[in-house]
């Protein structure tokens, strides 16, 4: 089983005055990387937050401060009330969870046997599906929807979502697969196991890693999508994505309540990431390391 | 015995006025009880009033309304994606008619009212056609006499200006350029005021710049129909447009809509800015605008008001569109639209500014700018299918030229592709 | 990518007919995933390829025409489908490049020294699945000439204010800053983990070899990363080819067309002006784009492996 360790193991010891002062130099670029690195993220964020805090006169000032002197919940009060935030968030579960849901059925499948059979036709034609661009999908997907009754639905955005999360899943979960070692397989086959029994007896417990990675990946996925309930969302099948950009695009700067929508919008991505960092390294760096 | 003809003629005349009293109290609203209605609207005060007001609706009639809100381009294009993909998603729909006039007229994508408004059992004999605005009813008509919506917003375009600031320095309203100029220069104090801002992002700055253009007697299509964006008098009105912008307005104003510069005005940065009256309101509100009831509304120098139409249109693929049209009929009745008014909304009837409780002549400090506006107003558009090209295309000649290229050459430029457009759009 | 996949599997048929029932099982597995994405891709793309070839406008009352191959000459002389091409390739290149060479780099100076690393992995996941719509507004805010903390920091430094996203000259290389903000992360997470998986013999000889740092990474370090690498240069050169939502809320293409790329140029071509036919028409070009330059990557990529 492949584990990626993303940070080497210790230095050997140094030996010597000069090693000394390279060992510090190294520390002093080793700490001013990573600040260089980790202030401008947290940054971007923590304004986020502070100004969904922060009452109109405070957010307009010339003259900004870090925290607000008079935090207020009022704009996330405003959300959850002037509009159905709740409803949307609703919205954007039921597609992450459904072409999350799907993908996986689908994907896991597909990939497992792109694995086992080599079939790198097929897996070139799994990254050809990620080059397409997305406007290509609109169109002709809203003429048929229209002919079978399926506009302005939470289904019909699973069906679009599905365009992101099923070559993410397969892609992903290739990894996983290939680096499982034959000789479990062999051994299956020796006890007379079929390819599907094999498939989900040994398989797929071996790659929980890869399959928690993968969820989370393609739900995430589908959570930031904005270009399909953009287009073809109705009333009824409005995203988060889109509603957040709404509240730019309606009124005059109205930055509280759009602060506080984007740190709605982001934060169960936010919290999925701190409980699953570990699998989600392992899933986005998939296929790029040879174990 | 006889009855006397008198009598007789009496008690028939009393029959029918009774009969007639009768009928107009009872304009049955509830004919189509049960049905339910898509509408697309754009947001706006207008439409905010509307959600408020939507259940009283619903009471009215028995019929349920989806109402759904969204930005102008968005709702088009979920429009355009309905029609195109022959759907009946939509029954309601809300029409800027200065940018889709033509285009939707030629797509036949408006169902013609005149039969509803002469059908007796969905038309409200109180409604009274005739009290909307000349320019209102106008811009409703088709060139074949269809009408092809019932309006619900005039806009005018107007001057806002710092009446404090004016005061302060014993300015006067400016009627000309020139003097506009003047004003401009003696109020200006960067950073803490700017003379004058104007929408300077593409597409939305050619509604701002409809003002320099017929200032100096330029239209963007001449009568003969042909593109009109390089004549002297355009180039004169896009020079004026980029170097007054250049001069006085804040940095960034190239990217600035109507949100950002109504910001900069509520924020008391600003001395004078030209937009639609719909966004007074906006001004005039204490919880967002430092400079509420400081601001004073004028005519535009050269007594100009560059105007545009809003209406309520029904889908000709509507599946309910007797209910459809109860709809259109209640949102822009005389009630509805006095209601507006007194919510310090503009509205299109005349009898909504007469008749609002709260004498909005006297009380609200822009109506009677709106009224005198009205009179003069033209539209700030062409009549013609491609409005959004032309926007789009002058609006970068414009963003060009206020970034330092050459107003001829950005100008010639945009008028060739304007006039290939023309070429392809308006056969 | 699979390109030089060693055989992990060593049960292959024996005989003719298991190789057949194999080939069968294989199928069997595939078939959904591939009939789902016949359907919600495939068909699309197909539907789009016939759209290219007439002369479709949404409002147009007038049925559609089969024109040929006229759009795409008109593609050609469309300057302004050029300009927009010629965008798309220089953000595509600063950005990636930018991340490439940002990440890499942080990934090799803080592989050298221990440290925290739970928090430094947790931070970096951040940018990369936040809702990059959500991001990019909050940039807008901050990027506002006159009262984003941006110019005002700047401005507490003493240093002019930048245009930002609302000039011609600054609104590319402000989409390069937050495209490398969102995913500069991306890269150095993928380079740590390359790195964890160097072997330490080349670095020991070279260490006795005195070699500088610079010689131990440009000579070891950087080739053996190469593979690596290549993963996350052609998964970022994709996306960001493809750019749209980022784009789209901070500056739909503006101020003017500064920003305009050939998506979001084909977004107002299609849902704006409604000329479906000739929007159509584009897309197949960005395709086939976009396929070219992968496909000329990996093979890239394949010779070098070779050699």
């Amino acid at each position: 089983m492949r584990s990626v360790e993303v940070f080497a193991p210790k230095r050997p010891p140094s030996r010597g005055r000069s090693n000394r002062q390279t060992e510090r130099l190294n520390r002093a670029l080793a700490l001013g990387t990573s600040l260089f690195f980790v202030l401008p993220i947290l940054f971007v964020f923590f304004w986020m937050v502070s100004m969904s805090f922060k009452t109109q006169v405070e957010i307009s000032s010339a003259s900004p401060t870090l925290f607000p002197a008079a935090p207020t919940l009022s704009w996330y009060q405003d959300l959850l009330t002037r509009m159905p935030f709740g409803g949307y968030f609703l919205n954007s579960l039921i597609v992450g969870v459904g072409s999350t849901g799907l993908g996986l059925a689908f994907g896991l499948p597909a990939a497992y046997a792109i694995a086992r059979w080599k079939l790198t036709g097929a897996s070139t034609a799994v990254l050809i599906t990620r080059i397409i661009p997305a406007i290509s999908y609109l169109i002709p997907w809203f003429i048929v929807a229209k002919r079978i009754g399926l506009t302005d639905s939470l289904f019909l955005l699973i069906l679009l979502h599905l365009t992101v999360t099923l070559p993410l899943v397969i892609w992903i979960m290739i990894g996983f697969f290939e680096a499982l070692p034959d000789e479990l397989e062999q051994a299956a086959r020796v006890d007379g196991c079929s390819t599907w029994q094999s498939f989900v007896k040994i398989a797929l417990p071996l790659v929980q890693p890869g399959l928690v990675a993968a969820s989370i990946l393609a739900f995430i996925s589908s959570w930031n999508n904005f270009l399909f309930a953009a287009v073809l969302g109705g009333p009824n099948s409005q995203t988060l994505p889109v509603v957040v950009y709404n509240l730019l695009s309606f009124e005059q700067a109205n930055w509280g309540p759009l602060a506080a929508g984007a740190t709605l919008v982001c934060l169960p991505i936010v919290l999925a990431t701190l409980f699953f960092q570990r699998y989600l390294v392992e899933g986005l760096t998939a296929g790029a390391v040879k174990g | 015995m006889t009855l006397p003809v008198s009598r007789i003629l009496g008690f028939l005349t009393l029959g029918l006025a009774l009969t007639s009293a009768a009928q107009a109290q009872s304009f049955n609203w509830q004919v189509r009880k049960g049905d339910t209605l898509s509408a697309l609207i754009v947001k706006s005060p207008w439409s905010d009033y509307l959600q408020s007001k939507l259940p009283e609706f619903e009471a009215l009639t028995g019929i349920k309304v989806n109402l759904s809100i969204l930005p102008e381009q968005q709702s088009r294009q979920k429009l355009a994606i309905d029609f195109a993909s022959g759907g009946a998603t939509t029954d309601v729909f809300d029409s800027s008619l200065h940018v889709e006039k033509a285009r939707f007229i030629k797509a036949g994508w408006y169902e013609n009212l005149a039969p509803y408004l002469a059908n007796k059992q969905l038309s409200d004999p109180t409604f009274r056609y005739g009290d909307f605005f000349a320019s209102g009813r106008n811009a409703v008509k088709a060139a074949d006499g269809k009408i092809i919506g019932l309006p619900y917003k005039v806009d005018v375009q107007v001057l806002y200006y710092r009446k404090d600031l004016f005061e302060a320095k014993g300015l006067k309203v400016p009627k000309t350029l020139e003097e506009f100029d003047k004003v401009a220069a003696a109020l200006h104090d960067p950073p803490r005021m700017y003379g004058y801002a104007a929408r300077g992002l593409k597409n939305a700055n050619v509604f701002t710049i409809a003002f320099p253009m017929q200032y100096f007697k330029a239209s963007f299509v001449d009568k003969a129909g042909k593109a009109g964006l390089d004549t002297s008098s355009a180039l004169k009105a896009l020079n004026w447009y980029a170097d007054t912008l250049k001069k006085y307005a804040p940095p960034g104003v190239v990217s600035y809509n109507w949100p950002e510069v109504l910001g900069q005005f509520q924020q008391g940065n600003l001395a004078m800015f030209n937009d639609g009256i719909g966004f007074a309101t906006q001004a005039e509100d204490p919880s967002k605008s430092k400079v509420a009831g400081k601001v004073g509304y004028a005519i535009l120098p050269g007594n100009l008001a560059p105007s545009t139409f809003n209406a309520l249109a029904i889908s000709p693929r509507a599946k309910n569109k007797e209910a459809a049209y109860l709809f259109l009929q209640w949102a822009t009745s005389s009630a509805f639209d006095k209601g507006l008014v007194e919510s310090g909304i503009t509205a299109p009837r005349a009898s909504a500014w007469q008749k609002a409780s709260n004498q909005p002549l006297k009380t609200i400090p822009w109506a009677q700018t709106y009224f005198d506006a009205l009179k003069i107003g033209k539209p700030a558009f062409p009549e013609i299918s491609a409005v959004t090209e032309l926007r789009d295309v002058f609006g970068i000649a414009i963003v060009q030229t206020l970034q330092g290229a050459d107003a001829k050459g950005a100008a010639k430029n945009a008028n060739d592709q304007f006039q290939q457009i023309l070429d392809s759009t308006e056969k | 990518m699979r390109m030089t996949s060693s055989s992990k599997f060593s049960t292959a048929p024996r005989n003719k007919k298991s190789r057949r029932l194999e080939g069968l099982t294989a199928l069997a597995f595939l078939s959904p995933a591939l009939l789902l994405i016949a359907l919600i891709v495939t068909f699309p793309l197909l539907y789009t390829l016939f759209q290219s070839g007439t002369d479709w406008v949404l409002t147009n009352p007038r049925p559609q025409q089969f024109i040929g191959l006229k759009n795409y000459a008109e593609l050609t002389g469309d300057s302004r489908a050029v300009a927009a091409l010629v965008r798309t390739v220089l953000l595509t290149v600063f950005s990636v490049g930018l991340q490439m060479v940002l990440g890499v780099g942080m990934a090799v100076v803080m592989n050298r020294h221990f440290f925290r690393r739970g928090l430094v992995r947790t931070l970096a996941l951040l940018p990369i699945v936040a809702t990059p719509v959500a991001i990019s507004l909050v940039f807008v805010i901050m990027m506002n000439p006159s009262s984003g903390i941006l110019n005002l920091g700047l401005k507490s430094l003493g240093l002019p204010p930048l245009a930002w996203i609302y000039g011609e000259n600054t609104v590319l290389p402000s989409l390069v800053l937050v495209d490398t903000w969102q995913w500069t992360p991306f890269v150095m997470l993928i380079a740590l983990a390359g790195l964890a998986t160097l072997p330490s013999e080349p670095y020991e000889a070279a260490r006795i070899d005195g070699a500088t740092p610079w010689q131990t990474f440009s000579k070891i370090t950087l080739p053996l990363l190469m593979p690596t690498l290549f993963v996350a240069l052609l998964f970022r050169t994709i996306d960001t080819l493809k750019l749209f939502d980022t784009i789209y809320a901070m500056t739909q293409g503006g101020p003017g067309t500064a920003s305009e790329t050939v998506n979001l140029y084909l977004y107002t071509l299609g849902f704006t002006y409604f000329r479906m036919g000739y929007a159509s028409s584009l897309v197949i070009a960005l395709f086939a784009l976009i396929l070219g330059l992968a496909l000329l990557l990996i093979k890239r990529r394949r010779q070098n492996a070779l050699s």
